[in-house]
């Protein structure tokens, strides 16, 4: 049985701020251990040790980050790129915007739906080429 | 106490599913009068319109609880004395009904409200960290040809690397236009709104409503983008912004849902008829106002009379004295 997706896990790649904090630190310079990656997390919101080490514990469980151990400590370096974290999420959005369950929270450009085939988009471009050549433009 | 409260919240939800039952058998005969203004008064007066069986039910059930208006606008008569009055259960069990009803209504509501904050939220902290600021706009650095304005009371625009890369200086300009208008109008609480207004219709029927002013809530942002690069640029840049999309079949959902097909048809087409569509003047609006707010008053004492009614008809079934 598929299980249906609460709200609260409806988007399957949220991360919280705290992680992306720790990604964001690990983007800009990789191979950190957790107490150099908690003095980089800035001040306004700086986490304790614990909590950026089960933090790092975290995403290394949903394999967003790889570490290896030297010496006593783990050194860790991200195993996706900002670029492969976005389209991750743009994917959630677009499924998302697709079955209406963002229609209050964003409004999209253009609907994300598979709804037109290439005839109907070949019928609005002659459309838009006749209404232009009414109004005298050229095409 | 409890008398007084559950009378209220009865009175309150039995006239909000009344209003709403009756707005739905009417808005088929007023939809395509309302699709064909102007989007930005068919927007606002497709809000207003299923906003009001949820404000006019609240405010004229609160106005009938209110002593000097009751005295006011409810013709003077008598029960067993002939004081001020507001309509009153005799039964506790009913009124505890009534509470009971209303609460999980209002709890529902909260939920609805609180669980879209949270997802709000975290899209919004998530896409803050991972998008780059340009001005009035975030750039996501992403293939995926998306652009979006996320949030309720200070909006922002989400725009990916990708889709600016395939865009000319133009299709940028009427695409950022659109998003402006959208953040302008605070279009996504209005959704919101309306939304929660409708929680009580059937969801498919909600949904149907939802969809409408959807399209015509992006109508209207077409047209001010239009205002400033033209009808047929605003219908280029749509074709065009669909067919970038549609050429990514990874992307896309496949299993297209109704409330969302074809709306880049419906709105090119109302780009290229934009000058058949009513422009309503102030004083229309204006009258309009003052209609509905006549309405409201005029509704008080038939609803007193008519709950007193339904409330002796109900202590009659139920073997109550009243």
């Amino acid at each position: 049985m598929i299980k249906k997706r609460s709200s609260s896990n409806m988007l399957p790649n949220t991360l919280g701020e705290l992680e992306l904090g720790v990604l964001e630190a690990l983007w800009q310079e990789p191979d950190l251990d957790a107490k150099a990656i908690c003095q980089r997390i800035p001040a306004i919101r700086q986490p304790s040790l614990s909590t950026v080490q089960s933090t790092l514990e975290r995403l290394h469980r949903k394999e967003l980050v790889t570490r290896s151990k030297t010496g006593h400590a783990y050194s860790y370096a991200p195993k996706v790129s900002r670029s492969h974290l976005l389209g991750r999420l743009m994917g959630d959005i677009i499924h998302l915007l697709h079955d209406g369950r963002l229609e209050t929270i964003l409004s999209s450009f253009v609907n994300v739906a598979a709804d037109l085939d290439d005839k109907s988009l070949a019928d609005l471009e002659a459309l838009i080429a006749r209404k232009k050549q009414e109004k005298g433009r050229p095409q | 106490m409890i008398n007084s409260v559950g009378t209220f919240a009865s009175i309150w939800l039995a006239l909000w599913l009344a209003l709403s039952a009756l707005f739905v058998l009417v808005y088929p005969l007023l939809r395509p009068t309302l699709l064909n203004l102007h989007p930005r008064h068919g927007s606002t007066l497709l809000l207003a319109y299923w906003v009001l069986p949820f404000a006019a039910s609240l405010l004229s059930t609160l106005i009938l609880f209110m002593p000097p208006a009751e005295t006011l606008l409810v013709e003077a008569h008598c029960h067993v004395d002939c004081a001020s009055h507001a309509p009153l259960i005799d039964s506790p069990a009913l009124a505890w009904v009534g509470i009971v009803l209303a609460t999980l209504v209002v709890i529902m509501l909260f939920w609805r409200f609180v669980t879209t904050l949270r997802r709000s939220r975290q899209l919004h902290a998530q896409f803050d960290l991972l998008g780059r600021r340009r001005g009035p706009w975030y750039e996501m650095e992403s293939d995926c040809p998306l652009v979006f304005t996320l949030g309720w009371w200070l909006p922002r625009i989400y725009l990916s690397s990708g889709l600016r890369e395939a865009c000319t200086a133009q299709d940028l300009d009427i695409i950022l236009h659109h998003e402006r208008a959208h953040q302008e109008r605070r279009d996504n609480l209005r959704l919101l709104v309306a939304r929660l207004c409708c929680a009580i219709l059937p969801a498919p029927l909600s949904r149907h409503v939802l969809a409408d002013l959807q399209v015509v809530t992006e109508q209207a942002c077409d047209f001010r983008a239009a205002e400033r690069c033209g009808e047929l640029a605003v219908a280029e840049t749509l074709l065009k912004i669909k067919r970038l999309l549609l050429s990514r079949p990874a992307l896309l959902p496949q299993d297209a849902m109704a409330f969302a097909e074809r709306d880049v048809e419906t709105r090119i087409k109302a780009l290229l008829l934009a000058s058949s569509r009513v422009t309503l003047q102030r004083w229309q609006l204006m009258w309009l106002l003052a209609l509905g707010s006549a309405l409201l008053v005029a509704m008080i004492g038939p609803l007193h009379h008519g709950s007193e009614w339904v409330i002796a008809a109900l202590g009659d079934h139920a073997g109550m004295p009243h």
